[in-house]
């Protein structure tokens, strides 16, 4: 579920004890690291009967278009791929994973956002790849509610508590109406955590 | 002009703090270059080939006397002495070093200004018109739009990492001051059918290695879309814009590539699923941010014309200024004032602290506390009385500012080139400055009329050379430098690329090659009333390059 940002969740702000996790948590929501139960499904595996996996956009949408679901289903969309293409599936899935190939790849940002404020979803939409940690709290804004952290970098700058974000927002996302607590004249909004 | 409330003071406040903490992780080893880079690039510090090259944004070009003090101030302390104003109207600082540029952002802060989106794959400072809300000839005031686009552009979450950079520039005008159409998003103010104003939307122009004139998308978007629309377009661009090819990344590329009527389409349905979302702008915002650009309460000057006759008639030099420096403005008893940073013989667009403090204190007594960059390297003040003008010019004369050149040949664009930018293959000053000296002579000058040469060290045309009456293009063939020549492009209401003449010249036979050029020009004008681009225009390139390639002509 998305996380609850409107009661003053601040991302970066870490829990002492659940910091301490070891490497092995490696999917971070506000506060803490947690141990990821989801799987990605091998391109050449065949479908599993339970559990929770991670399939490609093409062979999700088959399987969302022919068969039946058995099993927790994510969608990974690689930054290319078109995520409008899941639209009339969405309460089927239970996360969708934006893959940055490259920070400099802001698509990610873009299919987040449809996500977020066109179809309204609600699942988890995690980000995964080669996102930097300067990027973290722009992405929040455009709907992503997890992120796979594997750069020990941002590891780095998540455990000491960095969360480089510039509160007062010249431009309300969907995500972000959620956020205002200090309302401005027509857009401006800061968080004002 | 637009005044910093509270909230915009502590957006610039907390994005200084960001910056401060990833410059000490840099400074202590933390970051490597390699992932220091996108986050110095984001707050406008390049490295160059010598040093540190900080880019101050300089919103729309408009800035007021105390900014521009604390520019020159910055200039003292922390660099050489001197700024660099951009075709972008932005300041470029070419000295800084890394640890003082958190300082410099500070001091930028307590007089409202920035680094912010001036370098980057982001949406970056919006240009307009430098004569905005002076201008006889003005639909409206650009810079209400531009700083409204400003806000909403200001680390837009989901534009930040675009395929490449992106730049808007607004024009009010009915003369295109902006050079709209060779900008990513041009938009051009116009009075609508049903009263009121809107914007004609131009998309895909650009410079670089591949010009293109940008292609018209909408022919009247309303002012309360104009925002739901550009996020429309960036939508389309940050989705669909190649990212395989950092040459071809720009949207004009997508454009070509995808074709005006199908892009449109996409624009198009993009636009009406958030046309009537948060973003339509109420018309009291646009009120709220028009209150911040009302015209100053300028004084009356009933005698300053019959003044200024008389002193023009006195004074030949103050004459000729007042001939080519001057622009009519909306109000009669006044004029919009160019302060050339083209001295002959100089580097264009390059201030010294002193000429800096000398024009905002200039600004502060004669122009109503208004001073604007142009995109073409110069300093303006908007408002100016008629009978102010005399002692203006004395002022500006004895700062070694007072040269009566804009708009004539040696008032030259060009990029820094190899004298100090990474990219280029070529220098573009030196070039500059022997051509400046070579036909420096005001009667010259005015003989030859309005032309515009622009100079760029490499294809990536900082120096805006496609659109040059006549062009230069700094190349490197195997180790030497070459200059290219092209005639024949312009960036105003009726922009045209220019088309190379032949080979390339080396250094020291340019100023002759463009000397030629000129004086072919000069011998087949019809009269002194047609200029360059005109005569170009009427006869093509034959002529040009019968005289510059003669062997081959023949």
């Amino acid at each position: 579920m998305r996380p609850a940002c409107g009661q003053g969740v601040k991302w970066g702000e870490m829990m002492t004890d659940q910091s301490k996790q070891g490497a092995e948590a490696t999917l971070y929501r506000p506060h803490a690291f947690h141990i990821d139960d989801w799987q990605i499904l091998d391109s050449e595996a065949a479908l599993p009967t339970n559990g929770s996996y991670f399939l490609g956009l093409e062979r999700a949408l088959d399987l969302l278009a022919n068969g039946t679901l058995s099993f927790k289903l994510g969608v990974i969309v690689d930054a290319g791929e078109d995520v409008t293409l899941l639209g009339d599936y969405l309460d089927q899935i239970a996360s969708i994973a934006v893959h940055f190939p490259a920070f400099s790849d802001g698509r990610a940002f873009s299919s987040a956002r449809l996500l977020a404020e066109r179809y309204a979803y609600r699942g988890e939409v995690r980000a995964t790849g080669a996102y930097i940690l300067d990027q973290m709290p722009m992405l929040v804004r455009c709907g992503v509610s997890a992120f796979d952290v594997q750069d020990p970098n941002v590891r780095a700058g998540l455990e000491r508590g960095d969360w480089p974000d510039v509160t007062n927002y010249y431009q309300p996302t969907g995500n972000d109406e959620q956020l205002v607590n200090n309302p401005r004249p027509w857009l401006r909004r800061s968080v004002g955590l | 002009m637009y005044r910093y409330d509270e909230f915009d003071a502590d957006f610039v406040r907390q994005r200084v703090a960001q910056f401060r903490n990833q410059v000490e992780r840099r400074l202590s080893g933390e970051l490597t270059e390699d992932q220091f880079k996108p986050l110095r690039l984001m707050n406008g510090l390049y490295l160059q080939l010598h040093a540190y090259m900080l880019r101050v944004a300089i919103p729309y070009g408009t800035l007021n006397s105390r900014q521009m003090h604390k520019l020159a101030d910055i200039a003292t302390k922390y660099d050489r002495g001197y700024g660099h104003f951009t075709t972008r109207q932005n300041l470029q600082y070419n000295w800084p070093s890394l640890k003082d540029t958190p300082d410099i952002l500070e001091e930028l802060a307590d007089v409202e200004m920035h680094a912010i989106q001036t370098s980057g794959n982001c949406i970056r400072n919006v240009t307009t018109d430098h004569f905005a809300g002076a201008a006889h000839d003005e639909i409206a005031d650009p810079r209400v739009y531009a700083e409204i686009i400003r806000q909403w552009s200001s680390l837009h979450p989901e534009f930040t990492f675009l395929p490449r950079k992106f730049k808007i520039a607004i024009n009010g005008a009915r003369a295109d001051r902006a050079a709209i159409q060779v900008h990513d998003i041009g938009l051009q103010l116009v009075e609508r059918a049903a009263g009121g104003v809107g914007f004609a939307v131009y998309v895909g122009g650009g410079q670089g290695r591949t010009p293109m004139i940008a292609k018209k998308v909408a022919d009247s978007i309303a002012e309360e879309d104009i925002l739901s629309y550009l996020e429309a377009i960036l939508r389309v661009y940050n989705r669909y814009g190649r990212r395989d090819n950092k040459y071809k990344a720009r949207i004009k590329i997508l454009v070509h590539e995808t074709g005006l009527e199908e892009l449109k389409s996409a624009i198009e349905a993009e636009w009406a699923n958030i046309k009537d979302s948060v973003l339509k702008v109420p018309q009291s915002e646009i009120d709220r941010i028009n209150d911040y650009f009302a015209m100053p309460s300028l004084k009356e000057d009933g005698e300053g014309a019959s003044k200024l006759a008389l002193t023009r008639a006195q004074d030949a030099g103050f004459s000729q200024w007042v001939s080519q420096n001057t622009f009519a403005h909306k109000v009669k008893d006044h004029v919009c004032v160019t302060i050339s940073l083209k001295p002959v013989g100089g580097v264009p667009g390059d201030a010294t602290d002193k000429q800096m403090h000398v024009v905002a204190d200039l600004g502060a007594q004669y122009g109503y506390d208004e001073l604007r960059i142009s995109h073409e390297q110069n300093i303006i003040l908007p408002h100016v009385a008629k009978s102010d003008l005399y002692p203006l010019y004395q002022a500006l004369v004895t700062a070694d500012l007072a040269e009566a050149n804009a708009g004539l040949v040696t008032d030259i664009i060009a990029c820094p080139g190899l004298d100090y930018c990474a990219l280029a293959n070529a220098r573009s000053i030196p070039i500059s400055q022997d051509i400046s000296n070579r036909l420096g002579a005001i009667e010259r000058q005015k003989d030859i009329g309005a032309l515009k040469i622009k100079i760029s060290g490499c294809i990536n045309a900082c120096g805006h050379h496609h659109v040059g009456h006549i062009g230069i293009l700094g190349v490197d063939r195997k180790g030497e430098e070459l200059y290219q020549i092209t005639l024949g492009g312009s960036a105003d209401e009726n922009t045209s690329i220019g088309a190379i003449l032949g080979r390339g010249f080396p250094a020291e036979e340019v100023t002759d090659a463009i000397e030629k050029v000129i004086d072919t020009y000069l011998g087949l004008r019809l009269s002194e009333d047609e200029p360059f681009i005109d005569a170009y225009r009427r006869v093509g390139p034959a002529p040009f390059k019968e005289a510059l390639y003669p062997a081959k002509a023949a």
